[in-house]
Formats: structure tokens, sequence, C-alpha cells
């Protein structure tokens, strides 16, 4: 190993071991359970990991060149890979509470163009991060200055620039946030799926005798004996729907507590966690396109949600929370100064709706009806004549159609192109002209009876937003026209990763 | 946009070659074999592409015909079946196999009709589908990069695929089969010269 080699912090054998076993540790602890495996057995079948992992941290090694960092891993299969100073836009980390407790943290290299992180270092100390983060900024604002060609005068005091900060939750918003979210039933399946490893359901086992089912069971009955069963079941149903609400701001309070959206320089820092911290870094020209979401939960507390989907180093295999969005959750009045931060170029004034074909709330209508008819058969036929009080939905799908309808739109701006639907569950979706990757026209069988047509617009690194940009419903001319209007802007604008 | 697509194969022979200069894109003289797809025309891709589809039909359909044969022969032999139900065994059996083959041999000359592309200086088009018709339009500043790929029947027939790589996620990749080989090289030297002008 050479002087300016480096390796990673030793207490990685422990975290890359634990990594390793942690996607077998269920199977082996369930089979050790019924097979009756002495504890200290399980332990040796960690062993194989533990070799593995010595293997791994002693031929992992990374250098700081002149103009890359250098990770050599391997020592039968050697792999060198370069990753350009220049190329690295973010030094993800993800912090556990053991991390914490050893002053240590996982290290992603993130790059564009991929969805993998280039390199990832498990782990570093906190100073060897500091190390690298300094060193990467210093040959960053070194190729900036030279391209620029600052004069001496002004030295890059690149350090610590201000912070703005575009978004903090505290404590409130993240309850708020979890009881819309309802992640309850995650936890309630992980439990679920525990208690049926745990053989809390059977009654047949030896083991546990379905100890709790049977208890549970006879406590719903006794109170069922004195209250009645009607009353029972529908306060067994909204007491489970308050647990699982409760559940879900645990959940959530817990991954993302300390939520922070910061703005630094044309890059955005978001930080969040309890038990495990995580930082990520996106530069803000990264951004693909942006959504904004609006459940009713949303509307009853005047809150909205923004995701957006970036392009390379898609930091979304986090362990435990899903990534976070720009702004789980974000006031509506304050939509407009928020788009403005992160999007600087884009003015939601511009934006002059255009709707789709008058007559697509006839289609629309004409698809519930199709629905409603053989829903109300099988209602008849299930539960006689009452079925056909189904049928009292379809002034509520009339409805349904006009309002989804008149709240469907898009609009072209001179920088961006939008895109708007739903009247529940709304969403306004919006994307640069530079951002766009290719355009689409299909038309469906149903599409070319009715004479209409829908556009879509392509993005880079759509696993974020699952709302694509799907005008549909348009006269089939407008279609076409749009197409052409699009292609025009699109071929005027340079794509920059 | 939507006039009927000309054959790529006929060299329109009068056409005056427009020369590059400036920043329009270049054009390539065209010899006699290989006229220039990149004039903004529509045009549909080699008529070999529907006896090559249909070859590859008729091998799925012998496939699955075999296939079929040897399952219902065990199902006869295994699963006890009412005498009268014997003769519906390869009635079924001969149905499927007369509609995979019926199907196999319509069904590409049906895709070739719909099946069109398009090059003009600020994109590459590709029209498909039968039932479901789709316009895929890709900006020429977009593209990623390129591969022109020729399986073994494609090779027989002296066909390839273009596919176009583009940084999207629905259109991540817009495949052209049924090119003439030479035709897709020079389509991908004609797309591979807006490189120089893109910033990576």
């Amino acid at each position: 190993m050479t002087r300016s080699e480096r390796r990673l912090h030793p207490l990685s054998l422990v975290f890359v071991t634990l990594s390793s076993v942690r996607g077998v540790i269920a199977s082996v602890i369930v089979i050790g359970w019924t097979v009756r495996l002495p504890y200290p057995a399980m332990l040796l079948l960690g062993i194989p990991y533990l070799i593995v992992g010595v293997i791994r941290y002693m031929a992992f090694r990374y250098t700081f060149d002149d103009e890359e960092l250098v990770i050599r891993t391997g020592i039968l299969f050697r792999n060198e890979r370069h990753i350009p100073y220049s190329r690295i836009h973010n030094l993800g980390t993800v912090q556990n509470l053991l991390h914490r407790f050893l002053r240590v943290a996982e290290v992603r290299v993130e790059t564009a163009g991929g969805h993998e992180p280039e390199a990832r270092l498990r782990v570093l100390s906190l100073g060897a991060l500091e190390e690298m983060r300094r060193t990467i900024r210093l040959h960053r604002d070194a190729a900036k200055i030279a391209r620029e060609q600052i004069d001496e005068g002004a030295p890059a005091t690149a350090e610590e620039t201000r912070e703005k900060t575009l978004l903090h939750l505290p404590l409130r918003e993240l309850v708020l946030h979890g009881i819309i979210r309802n992640r309850g039933m995650l936890v309630v399946g992980a439990a679920m799926g525990l208690a049926w490893e745990m053989r809390w359901f059977s009654s047949d086992d030896e083991l546990t005798d379905g100890n709790f089912w049977r208890s549970l069971r006879d406590m719903v009955q006794g109170l069922g004996d004195r209250m009645g069963p009607p009353i029972i079941i529908l306060a067994a149903f909204l007491a489970f729907l308050v647990i699982v609400r409760l559940l879900s701001v645990g959940w959530t309070v817990v991954g993302l507590h300390g939520f922070t959206l910061g703005k630094t320089e044309g890059e955005l820092r978001i930080r969040y966690g309890l038990l495990t911290r995580q930082t990520t870094a996106i530069p803000q020209h990264r951004l693909q396109l942006v959504s904004v979401r609006e459940h009713p939960l949303h509307r009853l507390f005047r809150r909205v949600e923004v995701r957006a989907d970036t392009a390379g180093g898609n930091p979304s295999e986090q362990s435990g929370t899903s990534h976070p969005r720009l702004a789980p959750l974000l006031r509506h009045d304050h939509l407009g100064a928020f788009l403005r931060e992160i999007q600087p170029e884009i003015d939601l004034d511009e934006v002059r709706w255009e709707g789709p074909d008058p007559r697509a709330s006839r289609r629309i209508f004409r698809i519930s009806l199709l629905a409603a008819l053989i829903g109300t058969t099988v209602s008849v036929l299930s539960f006689g004549l009452w079925g056909a009080l189904a049928l009292a939905a379809m002034p509520l799908a009339w409805l349904n159609a006009r309002r989804q309808v008149h709240w469907m739109g898009h609009a072209l701006t001179s920088t961006a192109v939008f895109y708007r639907r739903g009247w529940l569950w709304r969403n306004l979706s919006f994307t640069p002209y530079g951002k766009i990757q290719a355009l689409s026209l299909s038309r469906s069988p149903f599409d070319r009876r009715w004479g209409m047509a829908s556009v879509r617009v392509d993005t880079a690194g759509g696993h974020e937003v699952e709302e694509r940009i799907h005008v549909r419903y348009l006269p089939e001319s407008t279609a076409r026209a749009l197409m052409v209007r699009l292609a025009d802007r699109v071929s005027a604008t340079t794509f920059r990763w | 946009m939507d006039e009927e697509p000309t054959s790529g194969e006929t060299p329109p022979a009068d056409t005056p070659v427009p020369v590059a200069v400036g920043p329009s894109p270049p054009a390539f003289s065209p010899d006699n074999d290989h006229p220039n797809p990149a004039d903004g025309r529509e045009r549909s891709v080699d008529a070999r592409h529907v006896t090559m589809s249909r070859i590859v039909g008729a091998i799925v359909t012998a496939t699955v015909a075999l296939g079929s044969l040897v399952a219902l022969v065990i199902v006869f032999f295994t699963v006890p079946i009412a005498p009268w139900a014997w003769p519906l065994l390869p009635l079924g059996w001969l149905l499927v196999c007369f509609t995979l083959g019926w199907f196999s041999y319509v069904w590409p000359s049906l895709e070739h009709r719909h099946l069109a592309f398009r090059l003009d200086p600020q994109s590459f088009e590709v029209r498909s589908g039968v039932l479901w018709r789709k316009r895929i339009a890709v900006p020429r500043n977009r593209i990623q990069h390129m591969d022109v790929s020729q399986g073994p029947l494609e090779r027989h027939f002296d066909l390839a695929t273009l596919a176009i790589h583009t940084a999207g996620t629905s259109h991540a990749e817009v495949r052209l089969p049924g090119l003439t080989h030479a035709i897709a090289l020079r389509i991908r030297d004609v797309l591979a010269q807006q490189d120089e002008d893109d910033a990576v």
C-alpha cells in the first residue's frame, strides 16, 4: 500500500458482515427455531460472511489523484475505478444508530448518469469523510476557477457557504404527514409476517400453543357477549384504522425526523432521520420532472407534496425508509415561492391551461357506465333486486367525468411544459423543455373511434414520480400540433446532465 | 405527415442532394444503391422484413404445435376422458395450430403497412402499431447513442435493426427493425454527425 492510499475504517468489517447476514438472518432464526438448533450453532453460520468481509476490507483502497478519485477493489478479480472529481455531484451519507455510536458513516459517491452510486465506502470515519469532501471541493473549485478565469484576488472559500433553508419539518408537520401518508399498513404487514413465522396463528404447535391468538379471541368474544356483535365489529374496525394511522405517524416521525431541505449554490441538500440519519445533495440542474400532489387529505389541511425525478445517482435503495420527497409536506400558500426556489427559470404565472376534447367527459362516463352495468349485473345476481341500487352511483360517475375533464389540462410556457389532472386526487407536473428526451403520440382503437389521441413526454430518471406527463383525450389535430410545438422547443434546447 | 409511405428501396434519381453548409445537418451523397433517407419523407422498411417475420411466426407455430401435441398425448393417456370427447382433442389442437399459423402469416404484412420512419433535420420518428398506433419522435440532439444489430435471420436477409437510445424512461430505446443493413448504417452515420455539435 503506497503512502497516499487509504483504507476503509477497520470497523467496516462489522458493518459489511452485518449487512450480508441481514438478508438471511430472518430465515436463519426461523430455521433454527423450528429445527431446535442451539443458538451458538447459528452464530457459526455467520463465519463465512466474516471471512468475506475481511477479504473485502483488505482489498479496498482509495487514492486522491490529481483529477480523480481512484478506487481499487478485489484481490483475485481486481477492479480499478477512476471517478473524475468534476463528475462527483454528491457524497451521500447514511448513518444508523450503530454508525453514530461508533462515529463512522457509510458514504456513497454519486455521479451523473446512473442509478447506483459509483462507489460505496462502507464505512469511513467522520474525519476521513471530511477529508474526502474537502479534497473534492478543492479540486472542483480549482477547476471552476480555471474555467472561469478569475484572477488570484478572490480566494475560493467554498468551505461553509450559507445554506438557505427552503423547508423544515418540525414534529407537528411530521405527525400530519404520517396521518396523511398512511404507511401504517407497512408495519402491520411486517408484524403479521413476523407473527406468522413465529407461529402465533396456529394452535397445534407445542412451543407457543397459539396463546396470543386464543387470548385475543377470548377477549373479543367476552366483549361481544356484553355489547352485541355489530358494534364490536365496528369498534374493532375503527380501532384498527386508528392504530394503523398511529403506526404510520410513528414510522414517519422516526424516519423523517428533522427533515430539512436547504439550498446552496445551485445544490439542494436534504437531511433527515432519527435512528438512521441520511444526507443527500442534489444539484438543481439534475431535477428532471417535478410533480405536485394534492390528495383529499392534503386539501383538508391545505398542504401539498412535491416530488421530483433526478437523473444520476438516484439514492433510492435506502434501508427501511423510502427516498424522501423534495417536500413531503408543504403549505399550499408556500408552493409558488418554493417552486421558484428550486426551479428559478420556471414561472407559474405564465401558465395558460388548455383543456382536452370536450367530448372527453362523455367518453370517461361511458367507461363508468360499462363498469356500472357489469357491477350491477353481479350484484343483482348475488343479492337479488336490491343489487340494482348500484345504479345509484351513475349520477356520481357523471359528476366524476365532468369534474375530471374540467381539471385536466396542459400548458406550454416559455421554458417548460405543464400538465395537471384529477379533481379529488390532484396532480400537477412540469418539466423544462431542456429535460425532455422524447415525445410520442399514441392512439388506441378507442382513441381512433373518438378521433382523439394522447401525447407522452418522456424524461430521464423516472423512478420517483410515478405520474408521467401523459396528456390524454386530446382531439387528434391538437395532439399533432402539440407534438410539433414541443418538438420545436425541445430541438431548440440542449440537454445537460 | 400521414401520406402513404414510399418504399425505402427505390432511389429518387433526380432528387437534388442538399449540401451541408454551416449548422444544418450534413447530407451524404447518395450512390445509386442507397438513397438519402434524411430528406424528411416518411419511408417504410424493407419488404423482406415481412418474409422474415413470417418465418419467425412459423417457427413459433411449429414449436407451440409440437409442445401442445406432446401435452395432449400425455393428457390423453393419464386423465380419464369420456369417449365422446375424444375427437374434440385433435380438433382443438388443429384449430389452435391453424389459428396461429394464419395469424403468423397475416400479421406481419399488417405490421409492415403500419411501420414507417422519418428522418428530418430536427428529429427521428418511428411510426408503428396496428391496433395501438404510436408515433415516437426523438429530437436529434437527444440521441445518446445508437446500435445496429443483426440476428441470424436478419443476417440471412441482409436486414438489421436500428436502436436509438435516449436518456428517457419509457422510450429509453427506440427500435426500428427491418431496415436494410446498409441503410441502417447510413442512418446511424447521419445521426452520429449530430453528436459533434452537442455538449455532453
